[in-house]
């Protein structure tokens, strides 16, 4: 895993490198098998499932950006991330190819998270988490009056370079491959300048504004870049669907993102996976669960069966918020020591 | 002209229900510092407590009213020792999500108790009002709200300043500090401090439901009370006293003539323009205090 005591990085290659030692690269290859071959030998009930964790995962890397790297609470990413999906809806419609269109909606979900960061210059903390909420409400009433969302709109099946997206395991490559790229991309940013500022403006405002770093700058900043990697999550969203509505992106949604950030750690990449894939699992499992107990209280009607994942998801989150404040990520690298420090713990 | 003094009746009730619940907000805060994202579930919780005791199981409504307030004080503490307290010092981010995920469990086992539809408590007032002069009419529940929410603002605002228990609440909102060494017993005082934030809210969610019917979805109401209390200033009752009855008024207003023209319901969402407005503008509220940040 890391590197004994005493063994130092000698090149600058070494020392930018990602991945640092064989088993990590080990641990990449692995990942990368099991996300290729997953689609055949999984049913095929479950591909819903893994597209879902998919798109998910990008939207959640964009408010890790934002929440976790630069300490700009957004409670109205799912907002964000309709937005993206009806812009792009409308494009797609329009005729455009789908390498155009991701751009484009990213671009103008990014512009709206621009306008709607800029409380952030003003407020922070808590007074930002209602500035957004605000924000949520105004996004979705424009969504549904303006651009006709109560109805929704129907988005046609895409294709790639002539390769159409027609079936759900194309789609399933299509969305790990976006989130491969944008994984790269965002540990790349949290890396380089940009990150770093995003964290010394997380950690302290006036002591970065001191360091010579422009404060609003990388506010907006981070507001666009995490806005950006939403609206593309809301394109993929609305081809999944193939339907543009505004029920698939409700403030529950953005909720769930939080909770999501929280549990696997703030501020880090790798918590973002970890608590994404977490969260959606419990959502499954508790989704599963539900007719079950239906079964056994039979007395229960069926509107209150779907009120039980909610009920278990809160109630995780909560217990996660209590008992293990730091993270699954925090876990990880409690994990990852005592693993290094084998026999001497 | 009637038709205007009438929205401004109607709204002026609703901004008062939107006060109540505001203060249940602000009182907490100035104690804790928490944001408690659930006191919209909290206040339709209290309806639906009243619901039970006064059609489920019959009782008289001075039990049915004890019983609501009993319940909505054990809410309270309970939320406090078993999940405020423990994430003392962890940063604002997780009680925000932790107040959240607490409304969603509420939500849901509001669903899962008393299902989806629409309940109604039993008519409480005759129909019609009191008319005023040849245009207002005050009708009676109207009459009823203003009066105990009054009531109970008075009764809160005498018992924050001129009793002992004030008094120490008012210390520890000031400094939790100096609170502690003068001898309060602080962690009693911020129980105390979500006991009466969830008993003002379960009373202003009997209030509110008495009129519209017990959904789980006016939980919405929660919001709206949001909108008042940064509007108002966080920490500010009087703010937020006085910001209830005008946002109400305004929505209201806007629902009555800004709607009909534009032909959609901007009143939906016409507090939360107002929010984005006042948080770029002006972030402490009208009456909140303004922090200096030192380093």
């Amino acid at each position: 895993m890391r590197r004994m005591h005493g063994v130092f990085n000698t090149t600058y290659k070494q020392e930018a490198a990602i991945f640092r030692t064989r088993f990590e690269w080990g641990i990449l290859i692995v990942l990368f098998l099991l996300i290729a071959i997953l689609p055949h030998i999984i049913s095929p009930g479950w591909f819903d499932f893994f597209i879902r964790i998919g798109i998910t995962l990008l939207v959640v890397l964009g408010l890790n950006l934002v929440t976790g790297f630069c300490g700009q609470v957004s409670l109205g990413h799912a907002a964000f991330m309709g937005w993206g999906g009806f812009v792009g809806a409308i494009l797609l419609n329009a005729g455009l190819p789908f390498i155009v269109v991701v751009p484009l909606a990213g671009l103008s979900a990014g512009i709206a998270g621009l306008i709607f960061g800029l409380p952030a210059l003003r407020v922070k903390g808590i007074y930002l988490c209602f500035s957004t909420l605000a924000a949520h409400y105004i996004i979705i009433f424009i969504l549904i009056r303006l651009m006709g969302g109560e109805r929704g709109y129907q988005v046609n099946p895409v294709n790639i370079f002539g390769l159409a997206i027609n079936s759900e395991i194309r789609l399933y490559y299509l969305v790990f491959v976006m989130v491969g790229l944008a994984t790269f991309v965002a540990k790349n940013i949290v890396r380089g300048k940009a990150g770093q500022a995003f964290v010394a403006v997380r950690d302290h405002e006036i002591a970065a504004d001191t360091l010579g770093i422009n404060v609003y700058y990388y506010k907006l900043l981070a507001f666009f870049i995490g806005c950006f990697y939403a609206g593309v999550g809301g394109v993929l969203m609305v081809i999944y669907f193939g339907w543009a509505s505004v029920e698939h992106f409700t403030l529950w949604n953005s909720i769930w993102y939080i909770g999501m950030i929280l549990i696997g750690g703030m501020g880090s990449i790798i918590g973002t996976f970890f608590g994404t894939v977490f969260v959606m699992g419990v959502e499954q499992f508790s989704f599963l669960l539900a007719p079950i107990v239906g079964r056994t209280f039979p007395g229960l009607a069926e509107t209150a069966i779907g009120a039980l994942p909610m009920l278990i998801f809160g109630l995780i989150i909560m217990l996660f918020i209590v008992y293990e404040p730091h993270g699954l990520a925090h876990r990880w690298e409690i994990i990852k020591e005592s693993f290094r420090r084998f026999p001497f713990n | 002209m009637n038709e205007a003094l009438n929205f401004l009746i109607t709204g002026m009730a609703n901004g008062f229900i939107y006060s109540m619940i505001a203060i249940g907000f602000t009182l907490i805060i100035k104690c804790s510092r928490v944001f408690n994202f659930a006191q919209g579930e909290i206040t339709i919780l209290g309806a639906y407590i009243f619901y039970a005791a006064i059609v489920q199981f019959n009782l008289p409504l001075p039990i049915a009213i004890l019983m609501t307030a009993v319940a909505a004080v054990f809410l309270g503490i309970m939320i406090e020792r078993m999940l405020i307290r423990p994430t003392i010092g962890q940063p604002i981010l997780s009680t925000v999500i932790l107040t959240l995920a607490l409304g969603g469990v509420l939500r849901s086992l509001m669903i899962l108790i008393w299902g989806q539809d629409l309940l109604s408590l039993p008519p409480f007032f005759p129909k019609g009002g009191v008319h005023l002069g040849q245009v207002v009419t005050l009708s009676y529940p109207h009459i009823f709200f203003f009066a105990v929410s009054i009531v109970l603002i008075v009764l809160l605002g005498i018992y924050y300043s001129y009793t002992r228990g004030g008094l120490a609440m008012r210390v520890t909102a000031d400094d939790i500090v100096v609170a502690r060494l003068l001898g309060i017993n602080v962690t009693r005082i911020l129980a105390m401090s979500w006991a009466i934030a969830a008993l003002i809210g379960g009373a202003a969610g009997v209030l509110l439901t008495s009129v519209t019917g017990i959904h789980y979805g006016a939980v919405e109401v929660g919001f709206k009370a949001m909108t008042v209390t940064l509007v108002g200033g966080m920490e500010s009752l009087a703010g937020v006293i006085i910001m209830g009855p005008v946002l109400g008024i305004i929505e209201t207003m806007v629902a009555g003539y800004i709607d009909p023209l534009l032909g959609g319901s901007i009143s939906e969402v016409a507090s939360f323009i107002i929010l984005l407005i006042f948080m770029v503008f002006r972030p402490h509220g009208i009456l909140g205090w303004k922090t200096i940040e030192r380093v």
